[in-house]
């Protein structure tokens, strides 16, 4: 399936983080990772503080979740998880929670099955033939409460990743090699 | 006794010296004059040289100069020799640092430096 451009936009979102191996206790999708940890944390402080975030939510989506990859990943294979809401700007908000503003760029958007089933197509194939490349070391997975139900193999998940146009001598060796 | 703070001082100090100050920037201010400072910069020049490397007519640079050696940015020397004078190394310093260290330009240093491609290996965790 193709997937989308979504012109420059920045996200402003607001949740809970954890940094390391979230995989070191269960792996891959297992709700009893450390990522799951983070979105029960989460939804704790989400229902805790649920008439004051109702205020400031954007958006439709049920919640994001956004991994960033730090320099040295590949070392360590540590990295920053971010989970939480789309908001608007803003001046206060739980102190239990953290505010993340990210770069104003481009996003390849597309839609998969539950546990990301093709997504590699995106990163492996679409990316790599396309004219852009990644702009920022993240990406970002968003949920609908329509679309998802967890253990559901029905379900559909969003992803946007970073781009921005390749540079121009790039761009050449494609048409060449095309 | 009522002290003043470094704000204060600094626009007291530009209020004092605005014309002298505004001058300078008018000399600094324009393309051609600033390319005939980078030169001498390299080290000192004859007007022939000059002339040469900014690929202008002769009168054009000669009012140029003329300009650059009154606001005491430059010096002309025996034999027609041009050299940039201490004002004007300073100068050349103190906008070199205000833009390097502008906050934008830091910022947009910074944005560079964090703006690099996920890794190979950060995507396959995703494969199936």
């Amino acid at each position: 399936m193709e997937p989308e451009i979504i012109e420059e936009k920045v996200f402003k979102l607001l949740g809970c983080v954890y940094y390391g191996n979230p995989f070191h206790s269960a792996k891959g999708w297992d709700s009893n990772n450390e990522i799951g940890n983070t979105w029960k944390r989460f939804m704790s402080l989400e229902n805790q503080y649920r008439e004051f975030l109702e205020t400031i939510k954007e958006g439709d989506a049920y919640g994001y979740e956004l991994h960033i990859e730090p320099e040295d990943y590949n070392m360590k294979k540590k990295f920053h998880i971010f989970v939480g809401i789309e908001v608007r700007s803003l001046e206060f908000f739980p102190l239990e929670m953290f505010y993340k503003i990210l770069p104003r760029t481009k996003y390849l958007f597309f839609t998969t099955k539950y546990k990301g089933e093709g997504s590699d197509y995106y990163f492996t194939k679409w990316l790599p033939e396309s004219t852009y490349e990644t702009s920022y070391p993240y990406i970002m997975q968003s949920y609908s409460p329509k679309r998802w139900k967890e253990n559901d193999p029905n379900s559909l998940m969003d992803w946007y990743i970073p781009i921005k146009e390749k540079s121009e001598d790039k761009q050449d060796d494609i048409e060449e090699y095309s | 006794m009522i002290s003043k703070n470094i704000h204060d001082l600094l626009i007291e100090s530009l209020i004092e010296s605005s014309i002298e100050i505004v001058s300078i920037l008018k000399s600094l201010g324009n393309e051609y004059r600033f390319q005939i400072l980078l030169q001498l910069l390299t080290g000192a020049k004859s007007f022939g040289t000059i002339v040469k490397n900014i690929n202008r007519e002769k009168t054009a640079i000669s009012n140029h100069l003329s300009h650059l050696i009154n606001a005491n940015l430059i010096e002309k020397g025996d034999y027609g020799i041009y050299r940039i004078s201490g004002d004007g190394i300073e100068f050349m310093k103190a906008i070199d640092s205000a833009f390097q260290q502008s906050p934008t330009r830091q910022l947009r240093k910074f944005k560079e430096l964090q703006s690099r491609k996920i890794s190979n290996s950060f995507l396959n965790r995703f494969s199936q």
